[in-house]
């Protein structure tokens, strides 16, 4: 038996224990109601943060889900195989599915796109970060989108998939096509307004070539004043019609891009002085001279397009003439810069007419503008010169520019790139051979080619009046039966004819006739360049394009069918000054005839003295109307020649009408006409002496 | 030290010896105690010296077999009382690095001011644990006990060897490998 001490002590101790352990759990469990209370306190503040992170997550999402549901943005997320693992509404609606239809299907099946996967790999390196391609709808229907892609990866960085931002397109694609079809549309409309605009010159031209070349047919018979005046009108407005209608019809090829740059080789110098001449002509009828100054560097022909240049010249110069009553109009070239292959040159228009406002200037180069109202009423004119002008010159890189003082005179320049060629410039020639002055066209025959009657007279009747040798072909084929027969100097070829058209005539009379080697001339009343290429690609060497005047008729039967005198000593660039021709001579005319062929200006003024005063004193004492009719007639041209315009008029005058007026005036006429070339025939006198010291 | 290795360590004198022995050894020392325990009180070191001291004299048996003993009946009541620890593991190897890795920290947890022994494991290879105890208590035959127990717990064949690291016992190395 255990002692009972033992067991006393063995219970107290297990009392006191109890007591302890009572006491260390009652206070372990106050510290557990402690932690307890702390932890719950924890717990509301984790809760309240969770709940404002949870919160602004929230807001952050849907902010972001609104605007991609605002903007319309399909979303797509998928696995590397292109499993669709989620979609949002927008996506959905773009594909027509439902979410349940489309979770697990590969987004391959629902693009229309051959080398998707490919695409999807580019994503992934990066190299392409969108993609414009049609997803096919549940419906089999295609709709255009725009996707861009993102990857996705996991926790630790590796790539897992794919999201796709799909933007609809389908908007943009309609308005794409519309504007397609529009832009076919206008420029469908544009062709139409060409070909409108081409049929419309050929039909408009034939006409109003008949009208002008039956009043200078009308011109050179017997009118009276007021017929005169009547016939001048109509003349007029013909011409204002042709320049009309040549003007529409640039305009609508610059803007068709139907006019192309051909660059030629040319003697600028040439250009120039023919140029200076057509204005010479206009210019008489006022107090206005036409100066033209060339730079002596230019020297050797230039590389660049002679047919635009000459149109921005014409341009320039017609209006600088228009707008000037009386003064000059100074044509000039001026090298600006020069290599061995190139060379700027400024070209430049001055004139010391009306001149401009800061405002009107501001106006001249827009279409159908003009400085202003009072000038179209005044001075006539379409407007178009100048915007056609501004048109060329953009085409051949340059620019116009323009100074003007209101009452003082204008100047319009601008300067052009040109290329060199080491081919000098030609030797000076004759000019034209005007009106007046009578070629011999003796011994030539000449074929005219063409269907139109009127056409058949205009032309006809002026070879008459030159004493041309000429055989008439209605079309083609009988111009064609004519050169098998007989050889021509020259041949006139309309383009455009029944049974055989020009074309094909001039193919088959150079390959097969007695006149291959015949120069043929295109007639053409087509403006359009291609016309004339085509005609001087197949085998023609030159056209003239209807209407056209005497004048220019007369040029090419010069050109091709009188020869030319050379000129030795008259080369441009020459040092020498210009030969200053006695005041009351016709300067202008001599100028235009001889320019600076002094040797036959002078040629000319002796035989002038050998032939005319035995002629003058037939005709002052004789009475007999006839034979002074004849001499008149004899006369008149070579007054002209030698400068005597005014004394030419005279003659002219009363030989036009010696039959239909009074024998005293007759003689009073007579009278005035021997006192004036008294005089004049001094003037002669002392203009061969210095010509020919000029020329020695 | 914890509370729990006292009222076990009289559990089990108690057993063996009966209470008057129980009596005795607490009647022998000078405890400030006075020999009142409970599993959840801390109590100082010197106590448990003196306890085992007068035990070892009283039935003439050595201290570190007391302490061996001690540690394989202490066992007994880590496993009834703490099962998880144990269930938690498929072999011997792993419960043992167990101990330092995870029941140590869970123990922490509970007792902020339990003063526990490091116990660092190290697999040499499938058959071979290196284990290092490290305690200023110097009670590494208690620990011995406690390794054979656990190992024989999960049924392992294996042979243990000990190897003191510092003369005073408060570093030593087991080697413990499966046959």
């Amino acid at each position: 038996m255990i002692d009972i001490d033992i067991l006393k002590r063995k219970l107290d101790r297990e009392r006191k224990a109890r007591k302890q352990a009572e006491s260390i759990l009652e206070k372990k469990a106050l510290e557990l109601y402690q932690a307890n209370l702390e932890l719950k306190q924890f717990n509301d503040e984790l809760e309240i943060t969770v709940k404002s992170r949870s919160e602004a997550l929230f807001r952050s999402e849907k902010k972001y889900r609104e605007i991609m549901e605002n903007m319309r943005l399909g979303l797509v997320e998928i696995d590397l195989e292109g499993k669709i693992l989620k979609t949002n509404e927008v996506y959905n609606h773009m594909t027509g599915y439902s979410e349940e239809e489309l979770l697990g299907r590969n987004v391959k099946t629902l693009v229309n796109f051959t080398d998707f996967e490919g695409a999807l790999n580019d994503f992934k390196q990066l190299a392409q970060t969108s993609l414009e391609l049609e997803i096919i709808k549940k419906d089999g229907s295609h709709h255009w989108v725009l996707i861009s892609g993102a990857p996705i990866y996991d926790e630790s960085n590796k790539l897992v998939g794919r999201i796709g931002i799909h933007y609809d397109l389908s908007e943009q694609k309609k308005l794409e096509k519309a504007l397609i079809e529009a832009k076919d549309k206008a420029e469908d409309a544009q062709r139409a307004e060409q070909q409108f605009l081409a049929n419309m010159s050929h039909e408009i031209r034939t006409p109003l070539n008949a009208i002008i070349g039956m009043s200078h047919l009308l011109e050179s018979t017997k009118l009276d004043q007021e017929q005169q005046e009547y016939l001048h009108l109509i003349l007029n407005g013909a011409n204002l019609l042709q320049s009309l209608l040549s003007d529409i019809l640039d305009i609508s090829k610059i803007d068709a891009g139907k006019v192309n740059v051909v660059n030629d080789i040319f003697d600028l110098t040439e250009v120039l002085r023919r140029i200076k001449e057509t204005f010479l002509f206009k210019a008489r009828e006022k107090d206005l001279s036409i100066d033209l100054s060339i730079d002596p560097l230019i020297k050797y022909q230039i590389n660049a397009d002679p047919l635009l240049l000459n149109q921005v010249l014409m341009n320039l110069m017609s209006n600088a003439e228009k707008f000037t009553e009386s003064g000059s109009v100074h044509l000039s070239a001026k090298v600006l810069a020069k290599s061995d292959k190139a060379m700027t040159i400024e070209f430049m228009v001055q004139d010391t007419g009306i001149g401009m406002s800061e405002e009107q200037l501001n106006r001249i180069f827009k279409r159908f503008q003009q400085a202003n109202e009072v000038i179209s009423r005044d001075f006539g004119g379409t407007g178009l010169g100048l915007f056609i002008s501004k048109k060329i010159l953009h085409l051949l890189d340059s620019s116009i520019e323009v100074k003007s003082t209101l009452g003082e005179g204008s100047s319009f320049s601008f300067k052009l790139e040109t290329e060199l060629t080491n081919l000098p410039n030609k030797p000076l020639k004759g000019s034209y051979q005007s009106d007046q002055l009578l070629a011999s066209y003796e011994g030539k025959h000449i074929l005219v080619t063409e269907d139109n009657s009127m056409n058949q007279r205009y032309i006809t009747s002026l070879f008459k009046k030159w004493n041309v040798s000429y055989d008439l072909a209605v079309n083609g084929l009988e111009a064609y039966q004519f050169c098998q027969q007989k050889v021509y100097d020259l041949i006139f070829m309309d383009l455009q004819m029944p049974v055989m058209d020009g074309i094909e005539a001039t193919q088959k009379i150079q390959s097969e006739s007695v006149n291959t080697e015949t120069p043929i001339i295109a007639l053409t009343a087509s403006t359009f360049l291609s016309q004339k290429n085509k005609a001087l690609e197949n085998g023609m060497v030159d056209f003239i394009s209807k209407p056209f005047v005497p004048f220019h008729l007369k040029k090419v039967l010069d050109k091709y069918l009188v020869k030319q005198h050379t000129q030795h000593n008259a080369e441009l660039g020459s040092t020498k000054s210009e030969f200053v021709y006695h005041q009351e001579l016709d300067t202008d005319f001599l100028q235009e005839a001889y320019g600076n062929d002094y040797e036959s200006a002078l040629e000319l003024f002796e035989i002038f003295l050998e032939t005319v005063p035995e002629q003058m004193e037939r005709f002052s004492s004789n009475n007999n109307k006839d034979v002074n009719y004849n001499i008149l007639h004899k006369v008149h041209p070579t007054f002209k020649m030698v400068g005597l315009s005014d004394l030419s008029e005279k003659a002219k005058s009363l030989h036009d009408v010696i039959n239909d007026i009074s024998q005293e005036d007759i003689k009073s006429r007579i009278k005035i006409i021997q006192y004036k070339y008294k005089e004049d025939v001094q003037i002669i006198q002392s203009e061969i002496i210095k010509l020919q010291e000029y020329v020695t | 030290m914890k509370g729990i290795v006292f009222t076990e360590f009289l559990d089990m004198v108690e057993q063996e010896f009966g209470y008057e022995t129980v009596d005795h050894i607490i009647e022998a020392s000078k405890l400030e105690s006075e020999g009142v325990y409970t599993s959840v009180g801390t109590y100082p070191f010197s106590e448990m010296l003196q306890l085992v001291s007068n035990l070892s004299e009283k039935i003439q048996v050595e201290i570190p077999s007391l302490l061996y003993a001690f540690g394989k009946y202490l066992f007994n009541t880590f496993l009834s009382s703490y099962p998880a620890f144990f269930n938690r593991c498929e072999d011997g190897f792993s419960f043992l690095d167990s101990i330092d890795s995870y029941i140590h920290i869970e123990v922490k947890k509970l007792y902020h001011d339990a003063e526990l022994p490091a116990f660092e494991s190290k697999r040499i290879d499938d058959k071979n644990m290196e284990l290092i105890y490290r305690s200023s208590r110097k009670m590494s035959d208690f620990a011995e006990g406690l390794i054979d127990k656990s190992m024989s717990y999960y049924k392992h064949d294996y042979v243990l060897s000990k190897e003191l690291l510092n003369a005073d016992g408060s570093e030593v190395k087991f080697l413990i490998t499966l046959k």
